[in-house]
């Protein structure tokens, strides 16, 4: 699945959901594996950076 | 009563005294009775010797830690969370039955030594000390220092 979804930690950092491929779709993976309440956002793998040296510094904008 | 069942292409009939089933994707009720597996069967299912059983996996998954976090395969896992360098929550589709499972984790460094280890620790909830029943947190240090770092290849095994 070429997807990912993102979502903001509490503390400022992000975390990115990488869907298995389990029969079930990006949104259903969504509302069950992003913590409640949290807003998240679905986006192309490639938006991802392979580079993660400074991985603890990401932010979503 | 024992009830033997086995076929070589399939099993299309059971019978007991009077028909049980025409199809076994039907609603089929054994309560009361005991099957015995073929021999082949459960060779597969049971350890090469010795008579200890032998126990399936819940979930499992194999997944890249570095670059662009990919799973390379799973079984019973919805997703992995990035939560950051060394850190990873492995989402299983299906919860676990309790939270009383075993796990079995492997790490390796780095894709041009793949045979070198990293530590894998699995948190708990905090402060609990228990597991969640819906995902476990693992999370990838160096053995020399225990800092964080990510994985290049890290397997996860759930039996209980």
């Amino acid at each position: 699945m070429d997807k990912r979804i993102v979502y903001t930690n509490d503390d400022g950092t992000i975390s990115i959901i990488i869907p298995a491929d389990c029969g079930l779709t990006i949104e259903e993976i969504a509302a069950k594996d992003v913590p409640a309440g949290k807003e998240y956002h679905i986006v192309d793998k490639s938006e991802i950076p392979s580079d993660r040296t400074y991985r603890n510094a990401w932010t979503w904008e | 009563m024992a009830v033997n069942i086995s076929g070589d292409t399939g099993i299309d009939k059971i019978t007991d005294g009077s028909v049980v089933a025409d199809d076994l994707a039907s609603t089929l009720d054994l309560s009361g009775k005991t099957i015995t597996l073929a021999t082949d069967a459960v060779d597969q299912l049971s350890t090469a010797s010795g008579s200890a059983p032998s126990y399936s996996a819940r979930a499992w998954v194999n997944f890249n830690g570095t670059g662009t976090v990919a799973i390379n395969g799973s079984g019973n896992v919805s997703s992995i969370t990035d939560q950051g360098t060394g850190k990873y929550r492995v989402n299983f589709t299906d919860s676990m039955p309790n939270a009383n499972y075993a796990v079995g984790a492997f790490g390796t460094e780095e894709s041009s030594n793949a045979g070198d280890r990293s530590d894998l620790s699995i948190n708990s909830a905090k402060g609990s000390g228990s597991f969640a029943t819906s995902y476990l947190d693992v999370t990838s240090c160096y053995t020399s220092n225990a800092s964080l770092f990510d994985a290049y290849k890290i397997t996860v095994v759930i039996i209980g």
